[in-house]
């Protein structure tokens, strides 16, 4: 059971960017998806999203393509927690977290009590209740992420793909999401596919990594053999070294440092 | 702790949710004040105690002791065009509201697809060949209708099937100006002394001629719009995501916003097809509505429905009674609504909502 790629290859037009993916993302992993713009990150999760047709091999969600899927049945596997973007009209954070309930809800219905409860608890667990009643648009841009990822939960499926989510996050902030991503993927069980530019968090709280080079090719594996400064080297084009580094406590994490020649 | 929160929470949630429907029950008590007050408003004076007993009579079948014009007047002219106001702001302001869901943007009016101008020329035409009132509303109506057709149509061949926002827009202001062209033309050839003051008022919006036999061509379709629009209302909010983020939380989008702009398509057609050219209400009314119950469509839908209803209604006691020339409504709606929509911009822009 989970997301399983056999042999995919995914493009637009009948052409693929990439050579064919082998891999499984199973219930409580969390897998990070690292390579330079334009190699056909995003073009995979619209693939696994059934959003757009694979080009070659095939998308497994619990054993079936997602073509089987209806849009309803796709929500309640996956859920997609999108890059933070200016949204049009100005929803309370509840609102936004409740909509994601729209899954479980009938074509004309609205949420009810219950459908409110379990928008406050996921706020709750969170850690951003205090933001419920105050306007998305006037987040800051970590507040509005934790929304984005609290609504995805709301919506309790078995596994979130997300797009960058640490992106546009100050230190502090980027932090927080990651401890909620290890929080989701340990205690709740919920599988984590992640887009990320940053090896960094890969090593913070990746089980997997899948590493896509410029020209087509795929790495796959654990975090500490796929990103070496050799893989990272080729797959950015620049020189990548990768250290310990210990705080006072004795903490040890592993960085990753660019050179700039 | 948790117990303390969930109560907290359902104290808030219905607390907004009693606030929310205190505003609504004014709302409604605004409608019917003013429908109230319009029955007896106009040359032709009816006080109030004559309304309640003309009410009575038909209903109950209590003599009024009114003279049989007056009663004329009253069931024949001033109701139904009291109705037909009420009918036309509601429907205006309820497409305008939902058009904005839909395609995202909150400056989109009903006359975005075309509706609007293809409504004008189909007018123009039924006006010049001499139609009778019913004939140029249905030809009024069915021109809205195809108008917007045709800019679907054109809209999904040329557009990118997963978001056809953008497509739907362009080709819309495409469509708009072609059947305005179409209406130029009919206006150039129009026999300059009959026909063409007829297209030009007719243009220009006016409740004038409504007349009893105009309300079931007028109350049918908007029913049949209005009805699954209520129904969907939450739902409209998702729409303002990204097709991919809305259909990523198990939404079909290009459905639901099939739906919406079928419905609103009708609801505008019909409404132009018996009021003419009324512009700014379905622009205007559904910011203020906005204002008062927020952006959640479960509020917001009715809100405006309400809110346009009242409104239209009183401009159009203004066009009837302010002047003994009657002003045509849709110059009224503009002279009104532009410069209040500056007012609103700037407030809007002021709180830092965006618009």
């Amino acid at each position: 059971m989970g997301i399983e790629l056999k042999a995919l290859r995914c493009g637009y037009h009948g052409r693929p960017l990439t050579d064919g993916i082998d891999a499984v993302f199973s219930a409580g992993q969390v897998s990070c998806i690292l390579g330079p713009n334009g190699v056909g990150k995003t073009t995979l999760f619209r693939t696994v999203q059934g959003n757009l047709p694979p080009v070659d091999g095939q998308v497994l969600i619990d054993g079936k393509p997602p073509a089987d899927y209806d849009k309803r049945m796709m929500a309640d596997k996956i859920a997609y927690v999108p890059q933070v973007r200016s949204q049009p009209f100005a929803y309370s954070a509840f609102n936004m977290v409740l909509m994601g309930r729209v899954s479980h809800l009938k074509l004309f219905s609205s949420p009810g009590q219950i459908d409110r409860e379990i928008a406050y608890e996921t706020m709750e667990q969170m850690g951003i209740a205090h933001l419920a009643a105050k306007n998305f648009t006037q987040l800051s841009g970590g507040e509005q992420q934790m929304v984005l990822i609290a609504r995805a939960l709301a919506q309790q499926p078995k596994f979130l793909m997300m797009d960058e989510p640490t992106s546009n996050l100050d230190y502090g902030n980027q932090m927080q999401v990651l401890r909620q991503i290890l929080m989701l993927s340990h205690e709740k069980g919920i599988g984590i596919i992640m887009i990320t530019h940053s090896p960094e968090h890969a090593f913070l709280s990746s089980d997997q990594v899948v590493l896509f080079f410029r020209n087509g090719k795929i790495s796959i594996g654990n975090t500490e053999q796929t990103l070496t400064s050799d893989s990272l080297r080729q797959a950015y084009g620049i020189p990548v070294e990768i250290c310990q580094v210990q705080n006072a406590a004795g903490i040890s994490v592993t960085a990753c440092v660019p050179f700039i020649n | 702790m948790k117990r303390e929160a969930d109560f907290l929470q359902e104290l808030s949630a219905s607390g907004k949710a009693a606030h929310q429907r205190t505003k609504m029950l004014i709302m409604v008590a605004l409608l019917f004040g003013a429908v109230f007050l319009s029955f007896f408003l106009g040359r032709f004076s009816i006080t109030p105690p004559e309304v309640i007993a003309l009410f009575k009579e038909k209903l109950f079948g209590i003599a009024s002791g009114l003279t049989s014009s007056e009663s004329k007047v009253f069931w024949g002219i001033r109701f139904p065009r009291v109705i037909a106001a009420c009918a036309i702001g509601c429907g205006l302001s309820a497409s305008g509201c939902v058009y904005q869901g839909a395609f995202r943007n909150p400056m989109v009016s009903p006359d975005i697809l075309g509706a609007t101008a293809g409504a004008g020329l189909g007018a123009a035409i039924g006006l010049m060949f001499n139609f009778t009132n019913s004939g140029v509303q249905i030809t009024a109506f069915c021109f809205g209708l195809a108008a917007v057709g045709a800019t679907y149509l054109f809209a999904s061949v040329l557009g990118d099937k997963g978001n056809m926002t953008l497509s739907l827009v362009l080709t819309g202001i495409v469509m708009g100006a072609l059947f305005q062209a179409g209406i130029s033309l009919i206006k150039y050839v129009a026999d300059p002394y009959s026909k063409l003051p007829a297209i030009t008022f007719w243009l220009m919006g006016s409740l004038a001629s409504v007349i009893p036999s105009y309300l079931p061509i007028l109350l049918l379709p908007l029913l049949i719009g209005l009805v699954p629009l209520y129904l969907l209302r939450w739902r409209i909010n998702l729409l303002s995501f990204s097709d991919e983020e809305a259909s990523s939380m198990g939404v079909n989008t290009s459905r639901l916003r099939l739906i919406i702009v079928l419905c609103a398509t009708l609801i505008t057609s019909c409404v132009v097809a018996v009021g003419g050219i009324i512009g700014w209400v379905g622009l205007v009314i559904p910011h203020i509505a906005r204002m008062i119950v927020g952006t959640d469509y479960k509020y917001l839908f009715p809100a405006s429905m309400l809110l346009g209803a009242t409104y239209l209604l009183l401009v159009d006691d203004i066009a009837r009674a302010a002047s003994s020339l009657e002003i045509p409504i849709g110059i009224l709606t503009a002279v009104i609504g532009a410069p209040f929509f500056l007012v609103l911009l700037h407030r809007t822009r002021k709180q830092g909502q965006g618009v």
